[in-house]
């Protein structure tokens, strides 16, 4: 996705890649905060039924079941839808149009291709919050933190300059699924520590 | 439970969705 919007493809496009790049930002968050409102608002029912340290034990155990869905154990493999996001739009639309359209489908997290079971434990946790206020906020992060590494093709303008980010991109897969797992474990621990606590 | 604590357990909940959150979105830079 990094190497579709970069100022070097824009400029072959006669678009402007901030404006894209803007567009496609705002998409991805006002995404997550319509998901993780709406999630909120839909678990309100069944939050305020449930104690919230029950809640953090599901969000907690439903991490540590996605974590060992993703490494691969006992054959297990992440469901997922298998669309992308449609690449003749960038074609067939202004750059600000298509962006915003990328954003808002890769910000909702499970209308694309999803890679890691964290994304269905987000929206989990937005809805056990059992508020839309709290639900948005969760949202909100997941749709900037899903746009912003956009950010790191600004100053790509050559076409060597786009195959060296997508030579770190491939150094960096390995260590991020790693990471992702340790962020997952940190933070079952936390949901675990917090149940314990209250 | 005393009072406050029942906040304070939605605060966990929160921020532990909040970094779910930031670790999704950025893991998913790697999606195809």
């Amino acid at each position: 996705m990094l190497g579709s919007i970069t100022p070097l493809g824009e400029r072959g496009r006669g678009s402007r890649w901030w404006v894209t790049v803007t567009a496609y930002v705002l998409g991805s968050a006002l995404a997550g905060v319509a998901v993780g409102s709406g999630l909120g608002s839909l678990g309100s029912s069944f939050a305020s039924r449930t104690a919230v340290t029950a809640r953090l034990v599901v969000v907690a155990l439903a991490v540590i079941a996605g974590l060992l869905v993703d490494v691969g154990s006992f054959g297990l493999r992440l469901p997922t839808v298998r669309r992308q996001v449609d690449e003749g739009w960038r074609a067939g639309y202004r750059g600000w149009v298509w962006g915003f359209g990328y954003g808002v489908q890769l910000g909702a997290g499970v209308v694309t291709v999803v890679t890691t079971s964290t994304v269905y434990v987000t929206w989990l946790a937005a809805a056990l919050s059992g508020s839309a206020v709290a639900g948005a906020l969760i949202g909100t992060t997941f749709g900037f933190a899903r746009a912003i590494p956009v950010l790191s093709v600004a100053g790509v303008r050559r076409p060597d300059q786009l195959l060296h980010v997508d030579g770190v991109l491939i150094r960096w897969a390995a260590p991020a699924r790693r990471a992702t797992y340790g962020v997952g474990a940190v933070v079952a621990c936390l949901a675990l520590l917090g149940a314990a606590r209250w | 439970m005393s009072p406050g604590m029942g906040s304070a357990t939605v605060h966990t909940l929160v921020v532990v969705g909040v970094a779910l959150a930031v670790a999704a979105g950025l893991r998913s830079t790697w999606s195809p």
